[in-house]
C-alpha cells in the first residue's frame, strides 16, 4: 500500500461544463429549494420543534415530511401555506413589500399600517395623550394579523407577477411566448385557483428576470436599512421617553417637558 | 477481486471540498473518476432525466456554498447502522420526487466524497440492476474509510483528507 501525504489536483473534467448547461430556471429553483429548507429548519430550531412534531402538526407520516423537506422537492403554494399556518411564520414572501418600503408607496397593506402607526404617533404626540398608546398598539397588531390571514400567498404571487409585467411593459401574450405556451394556459396559470409550484414560479422568475418569492431572511436585512423603520424606531423611542413624564406629577417636570 | 481505489479531489467551494474516487484495474488504467463517469452518462439534453440531473449538479454547487449539512442529504439505512466515530455517513444526493441517485460519503460539514449513481428502478437499491453495484461499492467504501479514520490511516484536517488515499478495497 502506498502512503501519500500530498494533495491531489482537481480531477473533475465535466462538472463545470455540465453545470453551465443547466437551464436558468433550474438554478433558480434549486437555490429556492435550498432557501426553503434552510428557512423551515431555522423556524423548527427557533420553535424547538423537529420533523416528527411537524409531521404530527400536519397530520402526516414522518417519511412524507422528510420527502417534503428534501432537496429539489417541487412544493406547491398550498403546501407552503399549510406549513406557514402550522409553524406560524413566513417561509416565502413576495418582495413587493421591500420595493414598496423603498418607494414609500401606499400599496402594501403592511406599509399602510406602518404609515398609519407613524401618523397615529404624531397625532398622539400633538394631543399629548400618551397613555392610549399601548391600546392602539394592540389594535394595530390585531389588524395586522387579520390582514395577514386574509392575504393568501397565491394572490400575493399573482399581484407580484402582474406588477412585474406592468413594470416591464409586457402582456400575458408576451409571457406566453417567452414560456412557449398558449395564452389561455398563462391566464389559467395566473388564475385564482391555480396551485402554482416552486418550479413554475422559478420558470416565471427566469423568464421575467425578477424575484417573485423570496425567503424573509433577506427581507429582514433589507428592512433594517429602510428609512421608515428608522423613523418608526425614533418615534417609538421618543414616545417611551415621554411616557414616563406624565407619571410624575411634579410641576417642575411638566414645565421642562413643555 | 480486490479493487484499487484512489481518492482524489473533485471540486472545491467556499465551505466544502468534494472528493471523488477512481477505480484502477489492470484492463483499463486510464479510467475516469466515478463521478465524472456519472456526469458523462447523464450530460445530454435529450436524456429524459436531464432536468433532475441539472437539479442534482446545482444541488452540489449549493451544498458547496452553504456547507454539507445533514439536512441536505438523505441517508441510507445501512449507513445509519455503521459505527459513528467521526460521523462517517453514506448519503445520497437526490433531487426529491425522482429516482435519480448519486451516492456519496459525507465525512463532515466540509468534506464529501462523491461516488457514482443512476436511476433507481426498484424499491430497494440492492435489488435494482441500475444502482445496486454503486450502492454496494458505496457501502463497502464507507465502511473501509470509517475503519481507516479509526486507525488514523486517513486523517481530516479542516477541508483536507490526508494520509493513505490509495488502497485496495
Amino acid at each position: 500500500m502506498n502512503f501519500i501525504y500530498k494533495k491531489y489536483k482537481m480531477a473533475s473534467k465535466y462538472f463545470k461544463k455540465a453545470l453551465n448547461k443547466s437551464p436558468k430556471y433550474i438554478k433558480k429553483f434549486t437555490s429556492k429549494s435550498f432557501d426553503v429548507i434552510d428557512r423551515i429548519h431555522e423556524i423548527l430550531e427557533f420553535k424547538n420543534l423537529n420533523q416528527k412534531k411537524l409531521a404530527q402538526l400536519l397530520g402526516k407520516e414522518e417519511s412524507e415530511i422528510s420527502k417534503l423537506l428534501g432537496v429539489g422537492h417541487n412544493l406547491t403554494l398550498k403546501t407552503i401555506d399549510k406549513l406557514e399556518a402550522v409553524l406560524d411564520a413566513d417561509i416565502l414572501i413576495t418582495p413587493k413589500k421591500i420595493k414598496v418600503v423603498r418607494q414609500n408607496s401606499l400599496w402594501s397593506s403592511s406599509i399602510k399600517i406602518r404609515i398609519k402607526k407613524i401618523y397615529i404617533y404624531k397625532k398622539l404626540q400633538s394631543k399629548d395623550s400618551r397613555c392610549k398608546i399601548p391600546k392602539i398598539k394592540k389594535s394595530l397588531n390585531n389588524k395586522r394579523n387579520k390582514i395577514r390571514n386574509f392575504t393568501s400567498k397565491s394572490s400575493d404571487v399573482r399581484d407580484r407577477i402582474h406588477e412585474i409585467l406592468e413594470f416591464k411593459n409586457l402582456s400575458q401574450k408576451d409571457l406566453a411566448q417567452f414560456l412557449g405556451k398558449e395564452e389561455s394556459e398563462i391566464s389559467k396559470l395566473l388564475g385564482v385557483e391555480h396551485n402554482l409550484t416552486l418550479k413554475t414560479i422559478s420558470k416565471l422568475e427566469a423568464v421575467l428576470d425578477a424575484n417573485i418569492l423570496i425567503t424573509p431572511k433577506k427581507l429582514k436585512v433589507q428592512r433594517k436599512e429602510t428609512n421608515i423603520d428608522k423613523e418608526l424606531q425614533s418615534k417609538e423611542s421618543r414616545c417611551k421617553v415621554r411616557k414616563i413624564i406624565p407619571l410624575n406629577n411634579s410641576r417642575s417636570n411638566r414645565r421642562s417637558f413643555k | 477481486m480486490n479493487l484499487f481505489v484512489i481518492i482524489e479531489e473533485f471540486l472545491e467551494f467556499e465551505h466544502v471540498k468534494f472528493y471523488t474516487v477512481k477505480i484502477e484495474d489492470e484492463e483499463n488504467e486510464e479510467r475516469e473518476s466515478e463521478t465524472d463517469e456519472f456526469i458523462s452518462r447523464f450530460d445530454n439534453e435529450e436524456n429524459e432525466h436531464f432536468e433532475e440531473f441539472s437539479i442534482l449538479l446545482n444541488s452540489i454547487e449549493n451544498i458547496g456554498k452553504r456547507g454539507a449539512l445533514p439536512k441536505y442529504f438523505r441517508f441510507e439505512n445501512d449507513a445509519e447502522a455503521l459505527p459513528p466515530p467521526r460521523g462517517t455517513n453514506l448519503g445520497i444526493i437526490i433531487p426529491s420526487d425522482t429516482e435519480l441517485r448519486l451516492y456519496c460519503i459525507r465525512l463532515n460539514a466540509e468534506i464529501v466524497i462523491l461516488l457514482n449513481g443512476g436511476v433507481k428502478t426498484e424499491n430497494k437499491a440492492q435489488d435494482c440492476p441500475n444502482v445496486s453495484r454503486y450502492f454496494r461499492f458505496a457501502n463497502s467504501l464507507s465502511k473501509k474509510i470509517t475503519q481507516m479514520i479509526i486507525t488514523k490511516d486517513i486523517t481530516i484536517k479542516k477541508k483536507e483528507l490526508l494520509g493513505e488515499l490509495e488502497f485496495y478495497l
